[in-house]
């Protein structure tokens, strides 16, 4: 023991120092393809480090991309993908900006933090690639190899986007100034208390006996699909194979469903846990069942009493998608935390001030 | 003819067979070329590990190997000299001291890497959501993106093996989404 720790220990000196002696701008590779709508003006990645720490290196990546619109039209949301082949062949990453307003010719910042953690003895060429997966544009087309399917994601996000300015912009003209920032402060109390924080998903790991929890269902009046039954086992702090029945009462087949899973726990606490999505060939009036054989931990002081489902998105054959209303979403807000734009307005109200929000709902 | 068994051969080809011995197989290796072929075998191996063994990994010099060394001795004479009684003989007093700071030294080297065992311990992929990002680790390795430390980031599993962190970069006001997948 003693040896191989002493080994250890030299092998961490000197890969730290063969890492430290790298330069850290040729750990990251970064490759957007040829006819990129983006192009890279600059990368700045002066902050990254490499440290041993026990038996295993850490090289930290603080990287500031600015990157360029060189397409004709006005970009909404970028997602890229992140991949250290070397240190995690089966698991990759991505960072998303959604909510862009980017026009021609104009740029923007994407920040990549990361972390790459690898045994001593692993090896030693620790490159990490970054890659476009997709870009969104304002007419909602899409370039991309969409390999994350973050084609969808940004079209949501883009579709509640368009939804909360429409709701803001018809608030600030029936209620004036002071509605808005009504509005605001109520927005600004839910958008810290929600999500799942030391949340974990991988193999179950709970040995007490488990048992069946039923979904509770938010029914939504328009929504295509409605959930009939679903049930999850649950163990203390871990819930897992989420099991649920829909049932296509629209009149287009469904391609996609996403439903949203809110977790109460003995307190009587909500929040928004995860996220239970599809891949359906679903025609009109047709039922099909959705099984995942996952698993869900929370952080060992959350003991599960009950969950409730709702829909969250869903996407057609031919491409549309649908979302609920903020209506439809009113029941859940004390759960849910706000879209991604309603975050990014809630940041210029309190930055900016009320007139400056006015003015960023009055562009669109 | 009987022959001698293998460990007689293999201590005999290493030279390390006591001198009985040494001339009774060597007598018999002389006359028998099943066993000289294997003590030649013996002797091939055991020079190609000394000449691998005597290969530094990329990277490493003998110099820098031996200024590391020299400078944690220092640390350790230095650490001791500090928690150390009054100076004895000072002809003798550096040999326990140098002793007790290697021992000290692998002893803290073991216990530190006994209580940080995740690097090498862990099977298959899993996400989790840490304080400083999210995570997707792998036979030791992770990956993790990390967000900053005064964001507090709306964090959401998906149960098609992903985990999603969402928050506003306070620097450039913009909404950052961060994913790891396990797929």
């Amino acid at each position: 023991m003693f040896i191989r720790s002493s080994v250890a220990i030299v092998s961490g000196v000197f890969a730290a120092l063969a890492w430290a002696q790298a330069d850290p701008r040729g750990s990251l590779k970064i490759d957007f393809g040829k006819d990129s709508p983006l192009s890279m003006v600059s990368a700045d990645s002066g902050q990254s480090r490499p440290t041993a720490r026990g038996g295993a290196m850490v090289l930290d990546l603080h990287t500031s991309l600015s990157l360029r619109n060189s397409s004709q039209r006005r970009i909404r949301g970028v997602t890229l993908i992140v991949v250290a082949q070397e240190v995690m062949p089966g698991g990759k990453g991505s960072v998303t900006v959604p909510s862009l307003d980017v026009g021609p010719g104009e740029t923007f910042p994407v920040r990549i933090d990361l972390r790459l953690l690898r045994p001593v003895q692993g090896s030693e060429n620790a490159v990490v690639q970054v890659g476009l997966d997709g870009v969104l544009f304002d007419d909602l087309s899409f370039y991309g190899p969409n390999r994350l399917e973050s084609r969808r994601s940004m079209m949501v996000w883009e579709l509640e986007a368009q939804r909360d300015r429409r709701y803001f912009k018809s608030v600030l003209e029936q209620a004036g100034m002071e509605g808005l920032e009504k509005e605001m402060l109520a927005s600004v109390s839910r958008a810290g208390g929600s999500g799942a924080p030391g949340a974990a998903s991988g193999r179950a790991t709970a040995y007490e006996p488990e048992h069946e929890v039923r979904f509770a269902f938010m029914q939504f009046p328009d929504a295509p699909v409605e959930p009939l039954a679903g049930m999850a086992r649950v163990t203390g702090n871990e819930a897992r194979a989420p099991r649920v029945e829909v049932h296509n009462r629209g009149s287009k087949s469904v391609r996609y469903l996403e439903m949203g899973w809110i977790v109460q726990d003995e307190q009587g606490r909500q929040f928004q846990a995860g996220s239970v999505p599809a891949q359906l060939n679903l025609a009109p009036g047709q039922k099909t069942q959705v099984l995942q054989d996952t698993s869900m931990r929370f952080p060992e002081r959350t003991s599960i009493k009950g969950m409730t489902g709702f829909v969250n998105s869903v996407e057609f054959t031919d491409g549309q998608f649908w979302i609920p209303t903020r209506a439809d979403m009113l029941p859940l807000k004390n759960a849910m935390a706000p879209s991604p734009e309603e975050q990014r307005l809630i940041q210029i109200y309190r930055k900016k001030g009320p007139k400056a929000l006015a003015e960023e709902l009055r562009k669109f | 003819m009987r022959h001698p068994d293998e460990r007689q051969i293999a201590l005999y080809a290493g030279g390390e067979a006591g001198w009985m011995e040494r001339l009774s197989v060597g007598r018999h290796v002389g006359q028998c070329a099943s066993c000289r072929e294997l003590a030649e075998a013996y002797l091939g191996d055991r020079q190609q590990v000394r000449s691998a063994g005597n290969r530094l990994p990329d990277g490493m010099t003998w110099d820098r190997l031996a200024a590391e060394m020299t400078g944690n001795i220092r640390v350790g004479l230095a650490a001791g000299e500090c928690v150390g009684g009054p100076e004895r003989a000072r002809g003798m007093a550096w040999r326990p001291a140098l002793a007790a700071a290697g021992v000290a030294a692998l002893l803290i080297s073991g216990w530190y890497l006994r209580i940080h065992p995740a690097a090498t311990m862990e099977a298959g992929i899993s996400l989790e959501s840490t304080r400083n990002g999210i995570q997707v680790s792998e036979n030791g390795s992770a990956l993790t993106l990390m967000h900053p430390g005064s964001a507090m980031p709306v964090v959401v599993v998906s149960t098609r093996g992903s985990l999603r962190a969402r928050y506003v970069d306070s620097d450039t006001g913009q909404v950052t989404i961060t994913n790891v997948y396990s797929q």
